[in-house]
């Protein structure tokens, strides 16, 4: 084979995955534009963060469930638009935007929720059969809610958390604010 | 100087024997003498006319050097082109990509670690560990709000069950009578 066709082999094939992976990164770039922008909470739990929950210390009443929950993740992102950063940003286009930035790369709607004036749609990335990511964005005329759970998940086991834990749809994520 | 002796002299300048005063002697002859030489040594007369300076090369230091590196170019020839136009073009796009992916792999975003927004500050593992909790539960409620209506799907399921084991029966009935 020729130098110039090995180049362009060599080329081809490492821009190509590169792509791919830059897709996924495209979308979480938008975490990374809100970050410390005022009336937007982002957390951001690295899959470092993960490895260190084997062993916390801890009295949560709840912790067997979770942590078996927590145990098929791998990364954890969360972007929240509260009522004071939704007068300045509109909190209905982020969500059509970022919903339609993630239809266009590898991601599927799994469900679509209208609640009164508020959307929820959740969106799943497979590989091979199994659910690699799961982004779920809420969007209102107040609030902007856009999480991304990544790992091997199983939907299963993500909604008999909350059975077991007993909590009907309280708003949780208010008290994620706080920090 | 005679003309005699002039014939002598030149006879020696051609074989190369002449002293450089001979020479002399000779172009002064040439320069002094007037239109009325015979007609073969005129010819000469060009050839013994010039100036002593011109006639004694002055050679400078380098000249050795010089006549050598125009004798002997060391420089490169220039390479016979194998590449044609087309593959030429190939090979420059093919860098490009090859540069561009390079980039793209540098230019990644940063891993950045664990930060709760506002004030960049870093959490705990306590505080991660409750945030992580609190956005599994909060993603598993609305998961469940929305299977709530797939539950009544599947009342239909079942009351398309019951409409078919009665058409079964009506059917059967029939059958029997």
């Amino acid at each position: 084979m020729k130098l110039y066709q090995k180049i362009i082999l060599i080329s081809i094939s490492l821009s190509g995955t590169l792509n791919l992976s830059a897709q996924h990164d495209q979308l979480h770039k938008f975490f990374d534009q809100f970050q410390g922008k005022d009336g937007f909470t982002t957390v951001y739990i690295t899959p470092k963060m993960f490895e260190l929950f084997t062993d916390i210390e801890t009295n949560d009443e709840d912790f067997n469930e979770v942590s078996d929950a927590i145990s098929m993740l791998k990364g954890v992102r969360i972007l929240i638009l509260d009522s004071v950063g939704s007068l300045t940003y509109n909190p209905i286009k982020l969500y059509d935007e970022v919903s339609n930035a993630a239809e266009k790369i590898s991601y599927e709607e799994l469900m679509i929720i209208k609640d009164g004036d508020t959307d929820v749609k959740f969106l799943i990335r497979e590989q091979s059969k199994i659910i690699e990511e799961v982004l779920l964005l809420v969007g209102s005329e107040d609030s902007f809610v856009f999480i991304s759970l990544m790992g091997n998940i199983d939907l299963k086991k993500l909604s008999a958390l909350s059975k077991s834990m007993d909590v009907e749809g309280l708003d949780y994520l208010e008290e994620l604010e706080t920090y | 100087m005679t003309i005699k002796e002039v014939y002598i002299l030149m006879e020696k300048y051609f074989d190369g024997s002449t002293s450089l005063e001979e020479e002399k002697k000779l172009r002064n002859f040439f320069s002094n003498s007037s239109n009325n030489l015979p007609d073969d040594l005129k010819n000469y007369k060009m050839l013994f006319s010039r100036n002593d300076s011109e006639t004694i090369p002055v050679l400078d230091s380098n000249f050795t050097e010089d006549m050598w590196n125009k004798m002997n170019p060391n420089k490169p020839k220039s390479k016979v082109v194998s590449f044609n136009a087309f593959k030429r073009v190939l090979i420059a796009a093919a860098s490009i990509i090859l540069i561009i992916s390079v980039y793209q792999w540098y230019s990644k975003p940063p891993n950045k670690q664990f930060t709760a927004a506002h004030n960049q500050k870093e959490m705990t593992k306590q505080e991660a560990f409750l945030a992580t909790k609190q956005v599994l539960v909060f993603v598993s409620v609305k998961l469940n709000e929305g299977r709530q209506p797939m539950k009544n799907i599947g009342c239909f399921h079942k009351f398309q069950n019951v409409i078919k084991k009665n058409k079964n029966e009506v059917i059967s009935k029939n059958n029997i009578n």
